[in-house]
């Protein structure tokens, strides 16, 4: 075999060779990734979609994001209704410009299905201001919502 | 054309496609090791809040009376805890009250726990965030709402 032929046989089974470690490291990774604490995964996935879901309800300020944010928020019903009403009332929101979140913690109890604190600064008319949350999350949904 | 130069060209290779296959960087060992710090930050997440909140639950009537009445108690507090003014009174100790919501909360890393009682006056709500690590109370703010 001429030297440029060894040259390609060599690249190839090397070639060959690292697909086949790749493959072979992959096999570990999935084994080792099962190894994953998943405990508290839960929590700090829904809390980040349970925030976004305050943050548009915090940012309504006219009809268009008022339908937008109805439509999308995950709210009950009795929830939506006593939060939005009907239709856009501009006394009923807060007209938020700017959420900070300073702070997000879950409750491991769900005996009221999982309770969110959210702290956060908002920027309203008059300055930026201190607010938390206590968000009651059930059934995939947030049912109540208490804020100081 | 293969020339002798080439030659010098199979030891690189050889090196670039090792380091592919994990003999110089172990990718798996690498993954293993960011488990299992993750994993060990979530033992110590919840081992955190169940101690924390044994303490709360044993100190928490030293904790109501000091954030209501401004009664201190030498076993309530932790070293770290801040005096900022939070001892004022609330509420006389002959005003009834019903405890709305009591829950503790954390997040993954948290080594206090945070606890939030909400408390229902006759003429007036009255909500306390309470922080604790395993020696007592840290931080404590309370805002009232007239109803």
């Amino acid at each position: 075999m001429t030297s440029k032929k060894w040259f390609i046989l060599i690249l190839l089974l090397l070639t060959m060779g690292f697909f086949f470690f790749l493959f072979l490291q992959g096999k570990d990774i999935k084994k080792i990734e099962s190894l994953r604490d998943h405990r508290l995964t839960k929590y700090e996935y829904l809390k980040f979609v349970v925030y976004e879901d305050i943050v548009r309800y915090l940012r309504v300020h006219d009809e268009e994001s008022y339908f937008q944010a109805k439509n999308e928020v995950k709210f009950s019903a009795n929830l939506k209704r006593s939060l939005f009403g009907d239709e856009y009332n501009a006394a009923k929101f807060p007209g938020v410009s700017q959420v900070s979140l300073i702070d997000a913690q879950y409750t491991l109890d769900e005996s009221e299905g999982i309770v969110f604190y959210y702290h956060l600064n908002v920027k309203v008319k008059d300055g930026v201001k201190p607010l938390s949350f206590m968000v009651f999350y059930e059934g995939d949904m947030i049912t109540n919502l208490i804020a100081f | 054309m293969i020339t002798r130069r080439w030659l010098l060209f199979y030891p690189l290779l050889g090196v670039l496609f090792l380091s592919g296959c994990g003999f110089t960087v172990n990718v798996a060992e690498l993954k293993r090791e960011e488990i299992m710090r993750e994993n060990a930050l979530v033992e110590s997440t919840l081992s955190s809040y169940y101690t924390n909140k044994e303490i709360a639950e044993e100190k928490k009537d030293a904790l109501l009376r000091y954030a209501l009445y401004g009664v201190k108690s030498d076993q309530l507090f932790s070293s770290s805890f801040s005096d900022d003014g939070s001892e004022e009174a609330l509420a006389s100790e002959k005003d009834p009250y019903a405890i709305v919501y009591d829950k503790y909360f954390t997040a993954l890393g948290a080594t206090s726990l945070r606890e939030i009682i909400v408390m229902n006056f006759e003429e007036k709500v009255v909500y306390i965030n309470a922080l604790w690590d395993k020696e007592g109370l840290v931080w404590l703010d309370k805002k009232v709402y007239p109803t």
